[in-house]
């Protein structure tokens, strides 16, 4: 198989990533003021305690050897302890808090393609009229009002003065999840629908400009036909691309919705930890988090050649 | 072809003057940003313009201060991303290899992970000790900003130096050093200022996400970000709170995209 080798070099970047990563949280640690001796001796701790402490350890060792140690460690998802509460296990406190980041992530990201493409469609087959002019309006907007400005703009009007919806997540939850999840799920798809949306538009547009297009209008093929079979499917592979860097806008996203919403989240953590200071914490949740986007770059960048044989072809 | 007047541009640019002046004088002119002048969420009245918060706090003046904190830790935060990325930019074309090299895969290397994971690294490691913690958010965004500058600055420079002026300054023997600074970098201001606008905005934008988070810049100190969050407290009693900071930030980042979107177009009239 020809594509085996793009395959294993992207998955090979994708892995150099992640190392320059894990390098980046391990060398924020070592600049950062206190380490763990000092924390685990106590503030009243004399010098001598923490020097034992460092010792034993083994905090003074060279930092290449201690973050060859990091690695290994953090490949078998050992990410040390909470310095603070009840010292418990980083991946613990992972454990809990990922698969909230993971829902809210991924519904947001299939709901903004899924908008994205419906709305750039329409706005590329009228092109120039109204629906189109409005679409774009819309999308302006989402690209640019910030989401912390969305999100208690919404409360305000759903939560406070319609009394639709609830106004953030509770541990009493009496209706079911996503009942709670509308409003953080529409701030945080709001932008990346709106990108999408502008992106679909024009490739909409610019497919309907090709060849084989123009043969299947000159056909007769009927108009929604002519839209899912022949326009769509070419007009699809921007947009997929796409998906990648707006998961990073959505991960940034996250971590505000997760405040404003008071979502339990790996965003929600990695801000308390950075409060109190608890620096194995703040190193697992960004490379967690940063680890997400890898992935999923990656992923998207696997289906691409495997969804478009013209890519494919070039590959090769 | 015929330059047309595009008021968006024009409302942009006077937003933004008015803002410059808001910045100046707003968090002195009628009362302290920081004192407690009169009752706790005063409605908007001829002596509190914008009312009063939860502390009985002029929200004008504190607007005005957040303004002043925005655009502070923006142009600080761009002018180091610019002088660093034009640097960056500039060695990676026209740098010997062994410099050349290293310097692109390092700027790559910045895009491999969102922006605010790296922010957010270089804050929660910062020590605790900065009292308003401007210092931080600008280093960490500056190191954030200035991979986007130099890669746009290399992709320029890189067709530039091959353009008859470029080559024909070389062959009357001037320096690399004369090319860049006399023929290659005049070029460059166009763009530089227009999307420096546009990431302008976004450095605000990043200021006050950062700061809404509550780790960027923190109470008493005003930034847009910081009282946002605050107000929602307040929200279900006092909304209006809530949406001077939103409103002022909103305009402004509209404004600064009109403008960087008009500049650019101006700039170069095939994207227009």
């Amino acid at each position: 198989m020809s594509l085996v080798k793009p395959i294993l070099r992207r998955i090979l970047y994708a892995c150099i990533t992640l190392l320059f990563l894990s390098f980046v949280t391990f060398m924020a640690d070592e600049m950062a003021p206190g380490d763990q001796a000092t924390v685990l001796a106590g503030e009243k701790a004399t010098l001598q305690t923490v020097v034992e402490l460092r010792e034993k350890l083994g905090l003074n060792r060279p930092w290449p050897v201690r973050y060859g140690e990091y690695v290994a460690n953090a490949a078998r998802l050992d990410f040390g302890t909470s310095y603070y509460g009840t010292k418990e296990p980083v991946i613990e406190i992972i454990k809990r808090v990922l698969p909230m980041t993971i829902r809210i992530a991924f519904i947001s990201i299939a709901v903004a393609a899924l908008l994205g493409v419906i709305l750039g469609t329409i706005a590329a087959i009228n092109r120039d009229r109204w629906p189109d002019r409005l679409v774009l309006l819309g999308s302006t907007l989402g690209v640019t009002i910030p989401t912390f400005v969305l999100a208690p703009l919404l409360v305000l009007v759903f939560a406070l003065k319609l009394d639709r919806l609830p106004m953030t997540w509770t541990t009493d939850r009496v209706a079911p999840d996503f009942y709670y999840l509308i409003l953080p799920v529409v701030v945080l798809a709001a932008r990346p629908t709106a990108q999408l949306t502008r992106l679909a538009r024009a490739s909409v547009i610019d497919a309907f400009q090709q060849e084989f297009v123009k043969l299947a209008v000159a056909k007769g093929v009927r108009p929604f036909r002519l839209i899912t079979r022949h326009v769509l499917p070419n007009a699809m592979m921007p947009v997929l691309t796409a998906l990648g860097t707006n998961f990073g806008f959505l991960l940034t996203g996250s971590f505000i919705v997760e405040r404003a919403f008071l979502l339990p989240g790996v965003g929600r953590e990695a801000i308390e930890a950075i409060q109190k200071g608890d620096t194995p914490l703040i190193q697992a949740t960004t490379l967690v988090a940063g680890m997400l986007f890898v992935l999923v770059n990656l992923a998207v960048d696997l289906a691409v050649p495997v969804l478009d044989p013209r890519v494919r072809e070039a590959q090769v | 072809m015929k330059r047309k007047a595009n008021p968006l541009l024009w409302f942009g640019v006077g937003y933004l003057v008015l803002l410059i002046l808001f910045a100046l004088v707003g968090p002195y002119f009628r009362h302290h940003y920081m004192d407690k002048v009169g009752l706790p969420l005063l409605p908007a009245s001829s002596q509190f313009w914008f009312g009063t918060d939860d502390q009985g706090r002029d929200v004008f003046a504190r607007v005005a201060y957040g303004a002043r904190t925005s655009l502070f830790v923006g142009l600080t935060v761009q002018a180091v991303a610019i002088s660093l990325g034009v640097l960056v930019g500039v060695l990676g074309v026209m740098g010997k290899k062994w410099i050349r090299e290293p310097l692109l895969r390092i700027t790559d290397a910045m895009f491999a992970f969102p922006d605010i994971l790296l922010a957010i690294l270089i804050i929660g490691v910062w020590p605790r000790a900065a009292e308003n913690r401007v210092v931080p958010v600008i280093i960490a965004l500056s190191i954030t900003a200035w991979p986007g500058v130099a890669r746009l600055v290399k992709n320029q420079v890189a067709t530039l130096k091959d353009r008859e002026f470029a080559v024909a300054a070389t062959a009357l023997g001037a320096s690399n050093f004369y090319v860049v600074t006399r023929h290659i970098m005049p070029h460059l201001t166009g763009v530089l200022l227009a999307v420096g606008m546009v990431d302008l905005a976004g450095i605000i934008l990043a200021e006050s996400a950062l700061s809404f988070l509550g780790i960027g810049v923190t109470a008493p100190t005003p930034s847009w970000g910081n009282m946002i969050n605050d107000a929602r407290a307040y929200m279900s009693s006092n909304p209006v709170l809530i949406l001077w900071p939103c409103l002022v930030l909103s305009l402004t980042i509209f404004a600064l995209n009109f403008v960087g979107d008009a500049l650019r177009a101006r700039s170069d009239p095939k994207s227009g």
